[in-house]
């Protein structure tokens, strides 16, 4: 018999959870959809759109490029305000609409499945014979399985497979037999038992209300969110319009929706798989037996390919499940991918919905919120893994990679997640190096993000479900806030590096070549108490749970401390007296402090645990920090803006160097002598002074450049929007109005002239009035046209109308205007021509 | 309802027979086969559903066999010796008096009628020596109730 028994019982499977990510992709895929809905009806927003950005003279492109003018994004938001109303009226009853198709569903299916196999009800009315033989038996069986409340029996007189099922609702759980099954009860009752219990330990599981429920919902999805969306947005194929086709919009939601729908599957086979394994190690366990179903062997062995979709899971697997309870302890690579891309996804969906009504936009809380809301559900799911993790070890289990292969899985999930958002369709799924790079190093960190909170679950053991395990549990939440959380910065990895840390690197590298280098993670990190907060938590809780050494972690610090001090002091004698050479000084200091943290990482590593090492390179930065501070500060103000905030950089390297440092460990732990809980304190109490406080440098070198980043637009996409936003209109009413003067002068009709002149001239001055457009050159030809246009219908309707006015400047403004009009159509034309699929 | 009686009449004998720990099963998977009696004999695998066992081994129950063979014997009935006998037959079955005039069924009839349905169960996936014991089952049953 196996181990493992008491951790399977004792530890969440995950699998609700995991449930609960695909019904939580279900809703904020129905918000999205219903969002795009909302642009098709009642209003046109496209054109609302186009009108509010050129009102704002905010025109939104596609080069991620952000307006700093707050004025405008104010001016924007208002004019967008009039539309939020039905948006919002699309989202909220998309969502009501789901949930009641679910709802529906979720009701109907199994009376349904009850009316359509005609199900027999097992009972003294409908089957009294078969009954009174079943009753005492079955009665066993449901006392064996623990369930306070037998579930409903039926039987299937159809099969004479040796089968069951479980189905129905959490208020009436219905477990099927077939007719073959019953038969056995006389000549296998071993094997009767053991399908039976296989399906009270579904009921026992509580699988029939999720997994059902979840297949409700995502059955209503597929037939109110997915279809209608994918017919809305390929009607115009229908036409054969087949060039649509060429749209990378359209091309990319055909390929995402796709996948969407092929992962959702697999994850629901992988979870409906997971949950099989979890009833038949309760089944070996109920029976004491670890091949109950050894007199059953026939099933047919899924080919390789339909392993990964099949329901049910081999019989290899069912066997391990059995005969090694503590094999499903094991969190797997491919459901930690699963889970991480079905929260990512819905996170996205879920923005993309709220920006739709302009509440997830800079100015308000929503950024922070959102990233709190994502990194709580990524935090359960790191807590989960670390959780059953933790129990597999308990268990007997070995494997060095028992956090970090699923931790790479859910940051593998994360990152494809992020590319496979709809709203991001028209982008290309991991479209440049940047995007790459940055998605290798969230694997990366969530990983070790993993394997970090996995040795703290292995430390709480049996007290995760106290309050220990509840702080430990808000630890990891702030730790994937910190270290998680700025993911989002991938997708726009491409515009911060041209906009921000490009020009910083440059002009900080003309201070020192190491100065340019140390500015990029000093820009990278926005928040320094949140980042050191999360860093202080990467030593602290294993500390306080008994793992390392805090008297060596604090000593190893501050005699690695004392020999960059050494350093600083001499590099001190060799500096400048300008801003600039301060500001490389300084740089040359952390780096400084980061070659000590590596090299006590290093020792410290191969004496104790990486835990000791992490608290001496925090000690180091802190006292690093410290002492970059006293050899800038000239009262309360320094000459380096690197000097004044060292913490910016130096827990997170610190981090790096202790994972470098542990490289070198040799396995060797000192034992610990005392809590060392004082020496913690003393710490905790002069590191929040190093990261909380910072000198000034009012007169120190920039880090960047003073004009700020260059505003980048897509010329021919603005002015394309310029013209749906009413350019257009403004354009063709000028020369509809010119042209009646024209038509006019054939005539010869006097007071036809002088009412077309009228017309022009108003025409002509509204034009006058609206935003140019947003090519300089169009609005050159723009603007000449009118200038002309303008005075000679004012002098036209003085003629004609007043008596008196010039007639040359009237004949300029209508004949010389002509060939600046033409210019501005040439122009206009070749703008949206640009912009149509398959321009390039 | 001659049919209907014959042929549950007939398969229940034959279960009582030689299967009778089927007996209480025979009711609920004789109104499924009155029901669809093709879906009753298929021998359709069903794919694994949703929380079910996974388990996918046929059992070889005698009474779907039973009520398949009794209606190829009823069939066959109604085509040799007409409906009056297949009525005497339902009447025998409900313990009515057996009319005079009612035509007598031979000893070769049957055999004849047991060999059909040791064929009919072989059809149905009976392995032979079952298939015997179906087919005596058989006759034993229409000799006494004839």
């Amino acid at each position: 018999m196996g181990s493992g028994r008491p951790e399977l019982l004792g530890t969440p499977s995950g699998t609700t959870l995991r449930f609960g990510t695909l019904v939580a992709l279900a809703l904020a895929t129905t918000w999205f959809v219903a969002g795009s809905f909302a642009s098709a009806w009642p209003a046109d927003p496209f054109l609302e759109d186009a009108s509010c950005q050129v009102r704002a003279d905010l025109y939104l492109t596609s080069t991620n490029s952000v307006d700093p003018d707050e004025a405008k994004w104010a001016l924007y938001r208002e004019c967008m305000s009039g539309l939020f109303l039905p948006r919002i009226g699309w989202l909220v009853g998309g969502v009501a609409l789901l949930l009641l198709v679910a709802a529906v569903v979720y009701v109907v299916l199994p009376r349904w499945r009850v009316r359509r196999s005609r199900l027999e009800l097992l009972d003294h009315e409908s089957c009294p014979a078969l009954w009174s033989k079943l009753e005492g038996p079955l009665g066993e069986l449901v006392a064996k399985a623990g369930l306070a409340r037998a579930p409903e029996f039926r039987l299937d007189p159809y099969s004479t497979r040796a089968g069951g099922v479980a189905f129905g609702t959490r208020r009436k759980p219905v477990v099927c037999l077939d007719a073959g099954l019953v038969a056995l009860l006389d000549r296998d009752r071993a094997g009767f038992d053991a399908v039976v219990l296989h399906e009270l330990a579904h009921v026992r599981n509580g699988d029939v209300a999720t997994t059902y429920a979840t297949l409700s919902v995502w059955r209503a999805v597929l037939s109110v969110v997915l279809l209608p969306y994918l017919v809305f947005y390929l009607s115009p194929l229908l036409d054969w319009n087949l060039p649509n086709l060429d749209s990378p919009i359209t091309a990319g939601l055909l390929v995402r929706v796709f996948l969407l729908v092929l992962l959702v599957y697999a994850a629901r086979t992988a979870v409906l798989r997971s949950r099989e394994r979890y009833a038949d190690a309760l089944v070996a366990l109920w029976t004491d037996d670890t091949d109950p179903y050894r007199t059953l062997r026939a099933e047919p062995e899924h080919r390789r390919v339909l392993r990964w979709i099949a329901i049910h899971p081999t019989r290899v697997a069912r066997n391990a499940a059995m005969s090694d309870p503590k094999s499903l302890l094991r969190n797997g690579f491919g459901e930690a991918l699963m889970s991480g891309l079905a929260i990512q996804l819905a996170w996205s969906h879920l923005v993309a919905g709220l920006s739709g009504i302009s509440w997830y936009r800079e100015g308000n809380e929503s950024f922070l919120v959102m990233r709190v809301v994502w990194s709580v559900a990524v935090a359960s799911l790191v807590c989960v893994i670390a959780l059953r993790g933790a129990a597999y070890l308990r268990a007997g289990g070995v494997g060095r990679w028992t956090f970090v292969r699923p931790g790479l899985g859910l940051g593998l999930g994360l990152a494809i997640g992020l590319e496979l958002d709809l709203s991001r369709a028209a982008a290309r799924i991991f479209g440049n190096g940047f995007v790459v790079l940055g998605a290798a190093i969230l694997v990366l960190v969530t990983a070790l993000v993993c394997a970090w909170a996995g040795l703290v679950a292995v430390r709480l053991a049996d007290r995760a479900r106290g309050w220990l395990g509840a702080v430990s549990a808000a630890a990891v939440v702030v730790v994937c806030l910190s270290f998680l959380g700025w993911f989002r910065e991938l997708l726009v990895a491409e515009v911060l590096w041209r906009d921000h840390l490009g020009p910083a690197f440059t002009l900080v590298s003309g201070y020192g070549r190491v100065a340019g280098i140390v500015v990029v993670p000093f820009l990278l990190n926005s928040d320094r108490v949140l980042t050191a907060a999360a860093v202080a938590l990467l030593w602290l809780v294993p500390l306080l749970l008994g793992r390392g050494s805090a008297r060596l972690g604090v000593l190893a610090g501050l005699v690695g401390a004392a020999g960059w001090g050494v350093v600083a002091v001499a590099l001190s004698f060799t500096a400048g007296g300008t801003p600039e050479a301060a500001a490389a000084r300084s740089a040359w200091e952390l780096v400084a402090v980061v070659a000590v943290q590596v090299l006590v990482a290093a020792l410290v590593a191969r004496r104790s645990e990486l835990v000791t090492a992490l608290l001496a390179t925090w000690v180091v930065g802190v006292v690093g920090c410290l002492g970059i501070w006293a050899l800038h500060l000239d009262g309360w103000q320094v000459d380096s803006v690197l000097a004044a905030r060292p913490s910016q950089v130096l827990p997170v390297l610190g981090v790096v160097a202790a994972l470098g440092g542990a490289v070198f460990a040799r396995g060797a732990v000192v034992p610990r002598r005392g809590s060392g809980r004082l020496v913690v304190a003393a710490v905790l109490v002069v590191s929040a002074v190093a990261v909380v406080w910072w000198p000034k440098a009012p007169r120190a070198a920039a880090l960047l450049p003073e004009a700020g980043p260059e505003v980048v637009v897509n010329t021919d996409q603005a002015v394309n929007t310029w013209q749906y936003g009413g350019g257009f209109d403004q354009f063709m009413a000028v020369r509809f109005a010119s042209d009646e003067v024209f038509k006019a002068f054939e005539a010869e009709d006097t007071a036809r002239i002088a009412e077309a002149c009228e017309k022009a001239s108003a025409r002509s001055e509204e034009a006058a009035a609206f935003p140019e457009p947003p090519g300089a050159e169009v609005a050159e030809s723009w603007r000449a046209g009118l200038a002309l246009l303008v005075p000679g219908a004012r002098e036209c309707v003085k003629i004609y109308r007043d008596g008196g006015g010039d007639s040359q400047v009237m004949l300029d403004g209508f004949i010389k205007s002509l060939p600046d009009f033409e210019r501005t159509l040439t122009l206009l034309n070749a703008a949206r021509e640009s912009t149509l699929p398959g321009s390039g | 309802m001659a049919e209907r009686d014959f042929v549950v009449d007939t398969a229940r004998s034959v279960v009582a027979d030689l299967a009778p720990d089927e007996l209480a099963l025979f009711e609920p998977v004789s109104r499924a086969y009155l029901r669809d009696p093709k879906k009753v004999l298929s021998d359709r695998d069903r794919p694994g559903a949703v929380l079910g066992s996974g388990i996918d081994i046929a059992i070889a129950l005698l009474s779907p066999v039973a009520l398949g063979v009794a209606t190829a014997v009823y069939e066959h009935l109604l085509d040799k010796t007409g409906e009056a006998l297949v009525e005497r037959g339902g009447k025998l079955f409900k313990r009515l008096r057996r009319p005079k005039d009612a035509p007598e069924i031979t000893a070769d009839q049957l055999d004849g009628l047991r060999a059909l349905a040791i064929e009919r169960a072989k059809e149905l996936g009976v392995a032979d020596d079952l298939a015997e014991k179906v087919g005596d089952a058989v006759r034993t049953t229409l000799e006494r109730e004839l």
